[in-house]
């Protein structure tokens, strides 16, 4: 109220300063001039008046103006009386003239003032639309919303309350932008996200605070709570109007962004389901061999009326034999990966020699090495290293039958372990083809096999394994051309320097 | 006297083909395909050996070898896969007596039966001399020999050796041997297993890379081998 009756006596001040001046600048020229004149130059400045202020300051300067005419330059002067008839009517046509124009400009301000208005709102609305479009995620995109608001338009806070499991929840409040809605509020918070229309309230310590629904077509959820501290102008009609179109835009990003979230679930099922498809296909390849020839071998024995040579017998025996160590290789191999894969991998690890594992490894990958020439070298000073036994004797098995497959016979297959600073390397080197250049670090991935007619098939499960298995001991695998062709892989184990207990001294110098 | 074999196995396949395998080497064969069978045919009739596969339908294996435990001596041998270290070792300090990996081959199985029917019939741990290929070691005068060479042994590496020799062919997990050699407050210090080992494979083994008696069971324990392995061309 106190603002409305300042803002009345400074519109009156202006009005009696314009008309006070012109009134005095007239009066100097009074004897040169004619009414007529004097009352066109009234009216320029009653326009003035209007160019500035509101209807009512516009009347008032008519009018104020009317009487100056009168009193000062309509003879009898300084009296309200008129001498001569045509002045009567040149009064009146002023004051309706006065008014018309004063009223038609005030109208045509207050228009433009509108236009100008609906087109920064337009504009803070296109703005905060562009940024929910933009945002990725839930809280990207209330962040978003909130940020927006208490910057672009004289609001001191804004919080968003969200449905979680059917109560209302604040969701995004920036610090200090505004205090955490009091129980009352919280109610009528309620009350509003279920009503359609915003409502304007008073917080605690008497901000105005504006809640707007945010509901989709389908239901409410959530409310904006806008908050604009006492003392500053309360929420017009059309401002409120805005928010509420400003909170359907939110209701519909959100509605977007439960849906995209939906879409991208979808998608990762599909893309998780194309990976299950390339491994069957590349498994059952896999598989089918050693299983053809085990059939095969099979039903030749089974076959009725044949009597094979003992020798014959075992031949085929063997054969299945060997094929079975294959399949359950692949198996192995497969669930290794799935274990990968799905983040079951624990490794468990313990003090061991790496030297050990390696020996063992040869050891179990056996006759399928016995084409090649096989050399290991493994430092002295290798030490003991904390990792699991089983799974990296399953990486240096994928190493070396790969090798052994790749390799042609005779040639020489060379496991190097060593020490190197604070990790153990060990290496697996052939005298195969390698692979093409550039394409080192690729055949780690799935699925990954070399493209070339010759090559034996495999299911590019192997080194993936690998990797796998090295990277859950915290190690790193990779490949590099051997000099003068081949293969070597090279994989690290990290050493917990310091971290082995030691052995009674005693024991072992008495050794 | 036929020696009786229980196998427990819930796939009709195995069981099948086990039977066949051990039937043709003289042995009499029980079946059951489950946890509970195994059992009632226990307290029935103890056999001689019984050949139990962890993976029941009914009953947890180890919990199964725990309950045979608790009233039977009969020797254990656990059937497991290959990923299932864990269950393995579990199921062999539960008391189960030795483990084979699925699949295995039916020359495998008949050793391990032998080695747990020898066991079951005399105790090495009694015998004054143990003697295996080229290897003699004298319980009485603490004396090592390889090749008729004696061999200088700490305290330690004596005793872990006697403990493996002992129970030769039967696989000892790594918390038996630290439990028995060094003591229950050293179960869990498996490097001292591994610097022992290697010292010994270096005094006893011809090839300590490639050792003839001190095996290694991966993420399961150590096996100390009696027999010279088998050319695997020939088996």
């Amino acid at each position: 109220m106190r603002l409305s009756a300042m803002h009345t006596v400074r519109s009156v001040a202006v009005v009696l300063l314009v008309l006070s001046a012109t009134t005095a600048g007239l009066l100097i020229v009074r004897d040169h001039l004619d009414p007529l004149s004097v009352a066109l130059i009234y009216l320029i400045s009653v326009t003035a008046i209007a160019l500035r202020g509101e209807t009512r300051s516009a009347a008032v300067g008519s009018i104020v103006a009317f009487l100056c005419l009168n009193f000062f330059f309509i003879t009898p002067y300084y009296t309200f009386k008129v001498a001569e008839q045509h002045n009567i009517l040149e009064l009146f046509v002023f004051l309706g003239l006065s008014l018309l124009v004063s009223h038609l400009v005030v109208r045509d301000r207050q228009r433009t003032a509108e236009a100008l208005r609906h087109a920064r709102e337009s504009a803070t609305l296109y703005h905060l639309s562009t940024a929910l479009v933009g945002s990725s995620g839930m809280d990207d995109l209330l962040d978003t919303v909130v940020d927006r608001l208490v910057g672009a338009m004289g609001i001191d806070g804004c919080s968003i309350l969200m449905e979680q499991d059917s109560v209302l929840a604040a969701r995004a409040t920036p610090d200090a932008t505004v205090t955490p809605l009091g129980e009352g509020l919280m109610r009528r918070a309620e009350r509003a996200r279920l009503g359609a229309e915003p409502i304007e309230t008073a917080s605690g310590n008497s901000d105005r605070v504006l809640l707007v629904p945010i509901r989709s077509i389908q239901r409410p959820l959530g409310v904006l709570a806008i908050t604009r501290h006492a003392g500053r102008p309360g929420f017009g009609a059309d401002e409120t109007r805005l928010f509420a179109t400003f909170a359907n835009q939110v209701a519909v990003a959100i509605e977007r962004n439960a849906l995209r979230q939906e879409r991208t679930s979808a998608e990762i099922l599909r893309r998780s389901d194309e990976l299950k498809t390339v491994l069957l296909s590349a498994v059952s390849h896999e598989l089918r061999t050693p299983l053809a020839a085990i059939k095969a071998s099979a039903t030749s024995l089974l076959q009725p009326g044949v009597t094979w040579s003992s020798s014959d017998q075992r031949e085929l025996l063997e054969g299945i034999d060997l094929e079975v160590d294959r399949l359950n290789r692949i198996v192995a191999n497969l669930l290794d990966l799935s274990r990968i894969q799905s983040g079951a991998l624990h490794p468990e690890l313990s003090w061991n020699d790496p030297a050990e594992v390696i020996y063992t490894a040869v050891e179990r990958v056996g006759s399928q090495l016995n084409d090649h020439v096989i050399t290991i070298n493994v430092a002295d000073d290798l030490p003991l290293a904390r990792l699991d036994f089983v799974e990296i004797e399953q990486v240096l098995v994928n190493l070396l039958e790969n090798a052994a497959r790749y390799a042609p016979a005779g040639t020489r297959i060379t496991v190097t372990a060593r020490r190197t600073g604070d990790t153990v390397e060990v290496s697996v080197m052939d005298e195969g083809p390698g692979v093409p250049r550039g394409d080192e670090q690729r055949i780690f991935e799935t699925f990954y096999r070399v493209a070339s007619p010759g090559n034996p098939p495999g299911s590019g499960v192997g080194l993936a394994v690998c990797r796998g298995l090295v990277e859950a001991h915290g190690g790193r695998i990779r490949a590099e051309p051997a000099p003068g062709g081949g293969l070597i892989v090279r994989f690290t184990l990290p050493l917990d320097a310091g971290a082995m207990p030691g052995v009674a001294a005693s024991e072992r110098a008495g050794s | 006297m036929t020696a009786r074999i229980l196998v427990v196995d819930d796939e009709p396949q195995i069981r099948r083909a086990v039977r066949a395998g051990l039937q043709a080497n003289g042995f009499a064969v029980e079946l059951a395909p489950s946890g509970d069978a195994a059992l009632d045919a226990i307290a029935l009739n103890v056999p001689d050996v019984v050949i139990l596969d962890l993976g029941l339908p009914d009953i947890d294996g180890i919990e199964v070898v725990r309950q045979i435990r608790e009233w039977c001596a009969a020797p254990i041998i656990v059937l497991s896969v290959r990923e299932a270290e864990r269950d393995k070792v579990a199921a062999l300090d539960a008391g189960a007596d030795d483990y084979l990996t699925k699949p295995f081959g039916m020359d495998e199985l008949l050793a391990r039966v032998r080695v747990a029917l020898r066991h079951s019939a005399s105790q090495l741990r009694g015998e004054p001399v143990l003697a295996f290929g080229d290897l003699r070691i004298d319980r009485t005068s603490r004396l090592v020999t390889v090749r008729d060479e004696e061999i200088h042994l700490t305290p330690t590496e004596y005793d872990l050796l006697c403990e493996l020799a002992a129970n030769a062919g039967r696989v000892l997990t790594h918390q038996m041997l630290l439990t028995r050699v060094w003591g229950p407050a050293s179960a869990d210090s498996t490097h001292y297993l591994r610097v022992y080992i290697n010292q010994l494979r270096q005094k006893i083994e011809a090839d300590p890379r490639r050792p003839r008696y001190l095996t290694t069971e991966p993420g399961v324990g150590y096996r100390f081998r009696a027999e010279p392995p088998l050319d695997p061309l020939q088996s």
